[in-house]
This record gives C-alpha cells, structure tokens and sequence, in this order.
C-alpha cells in the first residue's frame, strides 16, 4: 500500500484532520460536525445505498447515522480507532438495526451483493481506497463461492447465523463453522496482502 | 497483552459481521470493554470490512438540513453551552467522564478531591452502536452505589444490572429506574467483585429481574470500574 508515498502522506493528513474534527464535535462543536459531514456524508451515503437499494430508505437512515454520530461522537477514541472506520461502523449497525426493523434483514439483493458494480473513480478517496477494494474483493473472491455470499449476507444483509441456517435448512453449528473457517481464511488472506 | 488464537480472531470478524445473536454480541462488547488485543482485533476488522463500501454518491442536500434541524438548540454563546459539553462528557465512555461523574457525585462541588482510606469507584455505561448510557459511582466504604442514566430507553422491560468480574460471569445487582437515579447498598455477597477492572453492564428483563439469575436481553450498556 505504500507503493506512492505522496498519497499516503494526503492520507494520513485527511485522516488526522478528520479525527480532530470527530474529537470537537464529541465536545459539542456543531461546525466541526459539519465538517464532518461535509467529509464524509459521500462515503457513508455509499454505505447506506449499499444496504438499502431505496432511495428514500437509504437518505433515512443516512440521517438517523449522523445523529447517533453526533450522539456517539464523545465515545470516538482517536489513538484506537480509525475515524472512517468507526464512521462506517456507526453508520452500517444503524442500517442494519433499521433494516431488521424493518423485518427485511436478510437476502434481498445479494445478487447485486455479489457483483460488486465497477465504482466510477469520481473522486480522489476512490482512488486512494482503490488498492484496499481489490484485495478485499479479491480474498472473498478467493473463498468457495456459498462462503463468499454468507459473509456478503452478514455485513450487508443483515444476516445472522440463526438466519443463514434457516435458510439453508442446516444445523446452525455445521453454518457457524463453516463460516468461522472463511473469516480465518479471509484474514490469512487480507494480512499476506499487505 | 494476551496472544489472541484463531477462536479469538474469528471471534472478532463475526461480531464485525453481525453473525452473532443479540446475547453473543454483549458478550463481545463487555470482553472489547476489557481486552486490549481483542479490541484492536475487532477495529483489524471493521479496516478490513469497511471497503466492502466502495460506492460514493454525495447525498441530496436536504439531508443536511434535516440532520441540522434535528440537533439540539444551537450551542453558539449561550450559558447553554456548558451545560451540553457537561451532558456530553457523561455520555463518553472514557475513563475520563466517569472520573468527572464520580467526584462530582461524591465531592461536595467546593470540595478538593482527597485519597480516602478505599477510592471510589466509578464507570461510564455505554455502547458503540445504542443510544443507552449511564454513569455509575461505588463507595466502598459505605457500599453505596449510584447509578444515573443519561440515556435509558427499555421499552416495556426492566433495566437490570450485572456486575461482571475477571471470571466472566455475570452477577445481578438488580433492576434499576431508567429515568431517575438510583441509589442502592451492593448485597454484602457481591461487593467482592465490585472492584476496578470488573465491568458493569445493563441488559432489558421482564418485571421481577432475569428468571433464575440469566440474562436474557442483549447488553445495551456496558462500561469498566475504574479508580478515580
């Protein structure tokens, strides 16, 4: 990842400036929460496209993950936790706690899931995360192919293992380790490639 | 630091997935609370997991609006002001916010904090994804904890709480108001595990507490005892 190290350095400058911003809205400072959205709100609006393909939905729960982030921000700790990270973090549990409110947790799009659709390289994060996406991409790619689409139904369905046994009308020990074997062979994977 | 095995580290991925059911993940949340290598595992995966993202689209502009319009009052040069970052500070779950509840809760307000013969003992409760969260200060001396929820929404269940000492079980200490503090003398059995590094957490019962002892709701608060 450190192939270019101009663009680690802009990386890392973005990345301090936006936890600083994160740290002064968790005292209350409203500007630097703007900032934050301003920031960010592309990236976590991607994030919630991702999960919930309705329009409407998906700038709902947008909304709903910028208050609990204003609510949260406090508990942001810079030294242990990348900002966007923990951003994303917030933002796809508050989906998916609206999804499975919604009773719709589950297996809807992951078709679409599977196929992850070329993003434009409209902006400059995109080129900067570039290297990251194809190295997750590839190690779930690398995975047996009904692994590869439990992981996609976990994160972005909502799926659980109660929910992935019952669909697959199988014992919910023989799912969870199966899928346990696909998380350390996921890891092994992702950590030899970079 | 502890070496953490594959258990461990698969562990973490499902938790960053959201494989578990609801009692699985306090488990997680209360073990992220206390292990500092599990911890940096869980954020290894939240990195990893994150650019299964990739798509951005900057989202309509009355989102912002929405988002402006619903925070609390403006906080420019109000008296306002000190009274949120105040709020806001308890709300934290750094060791810091507790410490600030616990003298503020145990010091007379013109009072210097001194060393008594046992520190208190204090905890801010809280969760990364929930909105509960509460404060909790212990005096030894007397046994007498005080617990204040900041914020605490059971719905029409019971707040109850659990102290968990380094043995991992979780021990009640009863069920506690959600909007008003509580104010309780800690059963003489139980004061033992009231000590720092211990962790106190909060789950939603039925009326009368958890039948036989058991948690049966997902920890929505957890937070570690720390010395002031």
């Amino acid at each position: 990842m450190a192939a270019d190290s101009d663009i680690v350095d802009l990386d890392s400058a973005r990345r301090a400036r936006l936890a600083d911003a994160l740290v002064r809205a968790g005292r209350g400072d409203r500007s630097a929460f703007e900032a934050v959205y301003q920031a960010t709100s592309a990236k976590l609006f991607g994030v919630c496209l991702r999960i919930f393909p309705d329009r409407h939905e998906a700038e709902e729960a947008l909304q709903d993950a910028y208050l609990t982030i204003w609510n949260k921000a406090a508990s942001f700790e810079a030294g242990r936790a990348s900002p966007i990270s923990w951003l994303v973090a917030v933002t796809r549990n508050r989906a998916i706690d609206r999804l499975r409110a919604k009773g719709k947790a589950g297996f809807a799009s992951l078709d679409e899931a599977a196929e992850i659709a070329d993003p434009a390289p409209l902006a400059e994060a995109q080129l900067l995360t570039a290297g990251e996406d194809a190295v997750l991409h590839g190690c779930i790619n690398g995975l047996e192919q009904r692994d590869a689409h439990f992981i996609r139904s976990a994160f972005i369905g909502g799926a659980t293992y109660a929910d992935l046994a019952q669909r697959e009308g199988e014992p919910l020990g023989t799912v969870k380790s199966r899928i346990r074997r696909a998380l350390i062979k996921l890891r092994t994977c992702m950590e030899g490639a970079s | 630091m502890t070496m953490l095995n594959e258990d461990d580290i698969a562990l973490a991925g499902e938790y960053v997935l959201g494989l578990l059911d609801a009692a699985g993940e306090g488990a997680v949340a209360a073990r992220i609370a206390t292990d500092a290598a599990f911890a940096a595992e869980v954020e290894a995966w939240r990195g990893r997991m994150q650019s299964m993202f990739v798509g951005e689209e900057s989202p309509p502009s009355h989102v912002w609006k929405d988002i402006d319009g619903a925070l609390p009052a403006s906080t420019g040069q109000d008296i306002g002001r000190g009274k949120l970052l105040f709020w806001r500070s308890l709300t934290g779950i750094s060791v810091g916010a507790a410490a600030l509840m616990g003298i503020l809760l145990l010091q007379k307000p013109d009072a210097v904090p001194i060393a008594t013969p046992e520190a208190p003992l204090v905890a801010a409760l809280g969760s990364e994804t929930g909105t509960a969260s509460l404060t909790a200060s212990y005096d030894a001396n007397s046994g007498r904890m005080i617990l204040t929820p900041v914020s605490l929404d059971t719905g029409k269940l019971y707040p109850e709480l659990w102290i968990v000492p380094a043995d991992g079980k979780a021990r009640s200490l009863g069920i506690v108001e959600s909007r008003s503090p509580t104010s309780m003398i800690v059963p003489a059995d139980m004061r033992q595990y009231m000590d720092a590094g211990g962790t106190l957490a909060i789950t939603p019962e039925p009326e009368g507490g958890a039948p036989g002892g058991k948690a049966t709701g997902p920890i929505i608060a957890s937070g570690k005892i720390a010395t002031i």
